[in-house]
């Protein structure tokens, strides 16, 4: 929450502080409790599995909360959007984040 | 006149364009380490009570703004201001007629603090690493601190003659392609600058012959009280050059502007990235 909200804090007009609440879109799909052993189960069940980290873990609520009024018409919006993605992405490389969503790739 | 003095009367004395260093959120940056304070109000309420030093000397003081200010705020009851500047020098005197304020040329690769006072309180901002002789300067001022006195460096540590990392050229290069064209326009694509590019006409010689090792002799003849992490390890490769294309009005640029300066933040509060920046204070080593 810290991350995203210190992210948050620099977005044109900076939206609300990002809650646990704003985050259970992201869970939509499916049921958390699955999701989260989602990996779990696939290691368990099939004899190689590639996970790949997506990201979606403060790009998405921050997207949802804070930028979606902007004219993505323009170039320097489409850019914050970008932006956040690499920024994620580091964050996650260096474990500073988890990644809400993943490409699992499994073999029978 | 030799070519870092030309470069440096041209910046002091004609029109400033926009800089990367005066954009308004790097205060905020600062100050967020500083107790919300600018970095000389910091030191003067933790370090001297909230109370003026009684005799100051700022280090490579330039054209004299920031002593001004200090002098403002009440940092100093008296200040001796030295720079090598002769051009920088002469705005200083004209800009401090009337205050407790003394300027005299001085080059610290060779030059000691004129005088045989001891002063209280000795800053340096953002000079030192232009500074090849970094152990005459530094012993200097070990001379010229008095016993309970005050050494605060503020300024660029990173690597010499900015010869980024892999992972900082890495870092912000994948930021930069993020950007749109026009943010950029001035340094697409952040490298390694070449040594002619600093004796190149317009460059300035002596811009970052020093970085890292400031900190490191630092240390070496001081007693570190605190080391303070500015930062500006991406947002500085990133924007320096592309400074003139940020504007602070449209909130879209700005917002781009405050995320990479967020992202270096919080990369380096997890030391996972050496802060280019800091505040050095410190004191004369006790025997």
């Amino acid at each position: 929450m810290t991350i995203a909200n210190r992210m948050l804090s620099c977005m044109p007009g900076a939206g609300a502080p990002i809650t646990r609440r704003d985050l259970a879109p992201l869970y939509d799909f499916g049921d958390s409790y699955e999701n989260d052993r989602l990996e779990g189960v696939l290691r368990d069940t099939c004899s190689a599995v590639e996970t790949i980290d997506l990201g979606g873990t403060i790009s998405y609520p921050i997207w949802r909360l804070a930028t979606s009024h902007l004219d993505m018409d323009r170039e320097e919006n489409v850019s914050i959007a970008l932006l956040l993605q690499v920024m994620e992405m580091e964050f996650i490389r260096k474990r500073l984040l988890s990644s809400h969503v993943k490409l699992f790739v499994a073999v029978k | 006149m030799n070519d870092a003095e030309s470069f440096w009367a041209a910046a002091q004395t004609g029109a400033s364009l926009p800089s990367y260093w005066s954009h308004p959120y790097l205060d905020v940056i600062c100050q967020s380490k500083t107790g919300g304070k600018w970095f000389l109000d910091y030191v003067k309420d933790r370090y001297f009570g909230g109370r003026p030093a009684r005799s100051a000397v700022s280090l490579g003081c330039g054209s004299g703004e920031v002593d001004r200010i200090a002098f403002s705020k009440g940092i100093f009851d008296k200040l001796l201001g030295l720079d090598f500047s002769t051009e920088g020098l002469k705005v200083a005197r004209a800009a401090a007629t009337g205050l407790p304020i003394t300027y005299v040329r001085s080059d610290f690769n060779t030059d000691a603090i004129p005088g045989a006072d001891k002063h209280d309180l000795i800053y340096d901002y953002a000079c030192f690493h232009h500074v090849s002789n970094l152990d005459n300067i530094l012993a200097s001022i070990d001379d010229h601190l008095s016993d309970d006195g005050l050494f605060v460096q503020y300024g660029y540590c990173g690597p010499a003659r900015m010869q980024w990392s892999p992972r900082v050229i890495d870092l912000s290069n994948n930021l930069l392609q993020r950007m749109p064209m026009r943010l950029r326009q001035s340094m697409p694509e952040l490298g390694r600058p070449t040594i002619q590019q600093f004796h190149a006409p317009g460059g300035d010689p002596s811009e970052a012959v020093r970085g890292s090792e400031v900190p490191e002799m630092t240390r070496a003849y001081f007693e570190i009280l605190e080391e303070i992490d500015l930062g500006f390890s991406l947002s500085h490769p990133i924007f320096a050059q592309n400074a003139s294309h940020i504007d602070t009005s449209d909130p879209s640029v700005d917002a781009i502007f405050k995320l990479v300066c967020q992202f270096e933040d919080i990369l380096i509060s997890e030391g996972l990235l050496p802060s280019d920046t800091k505040v050095i204070i410190a004191r004369r080593r006790r025997v």
